[in-house]
């Protein structure tokens, strides 16, 4: 049987372990948007997440930095354009971190108040 | 699952954003309204009636390629969507090439006798409408475009104006009428929609042309 100590315990060392990269709600946002379609340019996720340029910008250098998204460079007719995806690294990362926070959710649910 | 249908929301969300520009509209409205407009067309052979209709067809797809370019996805952005709305937008060109087909074969029979009209028969009337109501029905369901069913009736019954007008009109403001009325009434719904849409997606500002 386990305790009701050890299982917070637990909870507190999974909050801990959560990735924070993906944990900050603006990236966490642009990681979901780019989790449900194949690749997207940044006014797409500009116009999805509510951001500002200098806001995703920054968001995706850091995404970008933990191999969590990969940039294509792509014309469209003779015009450059910039397509993002989510790399099998970033798409493993976002399920772990759906899976983690569910896991912790559910047991702080399971537990009673004092 | 939760989660999947909240993830499932999100991205339901995003395509369907891409109809709310009204150039689907707009582009199918117009494919209805130059069938009509080609009524007017009553002289010469055949082959120039045909190129009337290849003709009738240029607009809408102007509008929509052009909409769709200079309109739509500098205010949106672009975006390519997973292997399921794929999938789901190949069964829509399936459902479209069926019944292109379907109406081919139907028109070939007749032009060719072996199916046999009594005089007063509506059946070409009525499989034109039930093809119509089917193919916009699928259409709707497989883009998840939900206006689709409400055009499926009104396109449907552009054959049904068409009969009941003609003794009224004549054989030629009856197509006009009967095809030339939804076709523009579809425009018009179009047209709201690209007004509204131009109005809550302003042109970005910013660095927003080639992306990061």
């Amino acid at each position: 049987m386990v305790s009701r100590d050890q299982t917070v315990e637990d909870n507190l060392q999974d909050l801990a372990s959560v990735d924070k990269v993906i944990h900050e709600p603006a990236r966490l946002s642009i990681v979901a948007h780019l989790y449900v379609v194949e690749s997207a340019d940044a006014l797409f996720l500009l116009r999805q997440t509510g951001l500002t340029w200098g806001n995703l910008s920054s968001h995706m250098s850091k995404l970008e930095a933990a191999g969590y998204i990969e940039v294509d460079k792509e014309f469209v007719g003779r015009k450059p354009h910039t397509m993002l995806r989510l790399t099998r690294k970033g798409r493993t990362a976002f399920e772990d971190y759906r899976s983690r926070m569910k896991h912790l959710f559910d047991d702080i649910r399971g537990g009673k108040p004092t | 699952m939760a989660e999947n249908m909240s993830l499932d929301r999100m991205e339901r969300r995003a395509w369907r954003l891409y109809f709310q520009d009204g150039v689907m509209d707009m582009f199918l409205g117009l494919i209805w309204l130059g069938l009509g407009l080609v009524s007017l067309v009553e002289t010469g052979t055949d082959v120039i009636r045909f190129m009337g209709y290849v003709l009738a067809l240029v607009p809408a797809y102007a509008v929509f390629v052009l909409g769709k370019r200079y309109i739509t996805t500098p205010r949106l952005g672009m975006v390519r969507f997973g292997a399921r709305r794929k999938s789901r937008t190949f069964r829509a060109t399936l459902a479209l090439a069926a019944s292109v087909v379907f109406g081919f074969v139907v028109m070939f029979l007749v032009i060719a006798k072996v199916i046999v009209l009594a005089s007063d028969a509506q059946i070409p009337a009525v499989a034109f409408g039930a093809n119509v109501i089917i193919l916009f029905g699928a259409m709707a369901y497989f883009l998840d475009f939900n206006r689709l069913y409400a055009y499926g009736p009104l396109f449907a019954s552009s054959i049904l104006i068409v009969e009941v007008t003609r003794g009224l009109l004549g054989t030629t403001f009856n197509v006009l009428i009967g095809f030339g009325v939804p076709g523009a009434i579809v425009v018009l719904i179009g047209a709201v929609y690209l007004v509204r849409f131009v109005r809550a997606y302003p042109l970005p500002r910013g660095d927003g042309s080639s992306g990061v």
